[in-house]
This record gives C-alpha cells, sequence and structure tokens, in this order.
C-alpha cells in the first residue's frame, strides 16, 4: 500500500511538472520560461504556511495535555516547513533574477518571507538554547503560536498593503482569481503535491522522533 | 497579382491572430543554448527537478530510518 501510495505520488508529480511546460499557456508579462517556476515556487510558500500552522495546532495540543510527543510534531512541522519556506525563497529569488536583474531586490514578498525564515530560525535557536526538556517545549510551543499572528501577516497582509514589482497574489487584492483556468488547475495540482509530500514527511518525521526518544528513555 | 497579393495579406492577419498573446518564449525547436541560459525552459526543469528530488529522497530516508528503528526493536 505504501509502495502504491508512493508510486501514485511520484506520478502526480511527474504529471504537475510535464503540466507546468506543456500544458499551462505562457503568462503575458514574464521573460522567457520564468513563470513556469511560479508553479512550484507558489506552492512551496504555501505549503510551507500550512506547515506553520500544524506546528501551531501541535503546540496548542501540547499545552493542554503537556505531552512530549506533540512538542515533538511541533519541532518536525517546524524543520519542514522552514525548509520549504527555504526552498521558497530560492525559487522567487532565481525568478527575481530573470525577471528583475538581481536574486535580491528587498521588495516586500522577499523581506517578508525572509523575517518569517528569521522566525522560524529563532524558534530553532530557542530550543537549542534551553536545556530543560519540559521548560524548552513549553516555551517553544507559546513561540509557535506566536506563529498563527506573524506568518499570515507577513504572507499575506504585507505583501497587500505595500507597492511591490511581485506579481499580484493569485487571489488578488480585489478578492478574486484573476488567472488563466489552466494555469490554476496545474498550480492547485502542485499545491496537492506539496502537501502530500509535506504530510506524509511529517508523518514519517513523527514517527521517528517518538522511536528515538523512546529508545533513548528506555 | 492584386488577388495573390490580397490572399497574402490575409494570410499574414490570420497567422497574427493565431500567434500566442506573448511572444516571449521560444518556439519548441530554439536553439540548445536558448534552452540553457538563464530563463530558458532547460534551466528552470533543472531547478524543479532537483527540487523535487531532493524532497523525494529526504521522504525515502526518513522511511528507511524509521524501517531501520523498527527492526532493531
Amino acid at each position: 500500500m505504501k509502495t502504491l501510495s508512493l508510486w501514485a505520488l511520484w506520478l502526480w508529480t511527474a504529471l504537475v511538472i510535464w503540466a507546468a511546460f506543456f500544458y499551462a499557456p505562457p503568462a503575458a508579462g514574464f521573460i522567457g520560461y520564468s513563470s513556469r517556476i511560479l508553479y512550484f515556487h507558489v506552492p512551496l510558500a504555501w505549503t510551507a504556511f500550512i506547515a506553520f500552522f500544524v506546528a501551531a495546532w501541535w503546540s496548542i495540543r501540547y499545552l493542554s495535555g503537556r505531552r512530549m510527543e506533540h512538542d515533538r510534531a511541533a519541532v518536525s512541522a517546524i524543520e519542514i516547513g522552514f525548509v520549504y519556506c527555504l526552498l521558497a525563497t530560492v525559487t522567487g529569488a532565481l525568478w527575481a533574477r530573470i525577471m528583475w536583474g538581481e536574486y535580491w531586490n528587498w521588495d516586500p514578498r522577499q523581506t517578508s518571507i525572509i523575517l518569517v525564515l528569521i522566525f522560524y530560525g529563532a524558534y530553532l535557536a530557542l530550543r537549542g538554547a534551553v536545556p530543560d526538556e519540559e521548560k524548552r517545549a513549553r516555551l517553544a510551543a507559546v513561540y509557535a503560536l506566536i506563529g498563527i499572528a506573524v506568518t499570515p501577516f507577513f504572507f499575506f497582509i504585507v505583501p497587500r498593503i505595500t507597492y511591490s514589482l511581485h506579481p499580484d497574489s493569485v487571489i488578488n487584492s480585489r478578492g478574486k482569481v484573476d488567472m488563466d483556468s489552466r494555469m490554476l488547475q496545474v498550480l492547485l495540482a502542485s499545491f496537492v503535491a506539496q502537501l502530500a509530500l509535506f504530510f506524509w514527511m511529517h508523518h514519517l518525521d513523527r514517527r521517528l522522533r517518538d522511536r528515538i526518544a523512546r529508545r533513548e528513555r528506555d | 497579382m492584386t488577388t495573390l497579393v490580397g490572399i497574402w495579406t490575409n494570410l499574414q492577419v490570420l497567422a497574427l491572430q493565431a500567434a500566442p498573446a506573448t511572444p516571449a518564449e521560444p518556439a519548441p525547436g530554439a536553439h540548445w543554448a536558448e534552452l540553457w541560459k538563464l530563463g530558458g525552459m532547460g534551466w528552470i526543469y533543472v531547478v524543479n527537478l532537483i527540487i523535487w528530488t531532493g524532497l523525494f529522497l529526504y521522504l525515502l530516508r526518513l522511511d528507511s530510518r524509521l524501517r531501520n528503528l523498527e527492526k532493531e526493536s
């Protein structure tokens, strides 16, 4: 069953890559094939956002039940989300190099994603700085909950209240999806693949951390 | 002759109408170098493949580590 799911996900991903290059029409106003990056860059950023919310969910569960496996689940979600956020930043910088001539321009979008990375980088640093397990878990859980307010602000509000060279969001400032239907299909299909990959990795990582913790305790 | 010019003009108009709205992307048969330059199809394709492959390899690594731990215990 697991092998079948892995093949299904791999096949879906292959289909998404094919569709991004050969099914979706070229976007107006983009240089070369740069618009094709967005079918991967945007879902990576969305998945990072979901991962940080999943971490907040585990943190709430930790604070209400004080069970260490919930703390381990939260850190797992944040670590994977951090990687997704980093990949979104890198793909965004590559796109900026093609479109704007520079990898980094301190555009509000670029600045806000860097602030999100710093915020969650600080979460990981905080965990490394507190030796007491209970205290670390408690502080980290509260910090991850603050992330619920920080992440949407930087992901969704800053780009809408500032002037940016970045293309309009999928749901634009007028609250409408102004995009070709084939482009939207590929974008959503890519998001489904990234999300499935994230939840699978998170599930395995959580189980792995629990196993290691159990082995260390015994 | 006038008819030929008329047909030619009509064909040009039809070709222009059939052309994609954004001519920025090179044609499928573009030169090899065009594919691999910054923003070319090959270049972006490779970046995407690296990302997807990396994520899948990480998934497989997690799976194999978990299986090894489960076997040990």
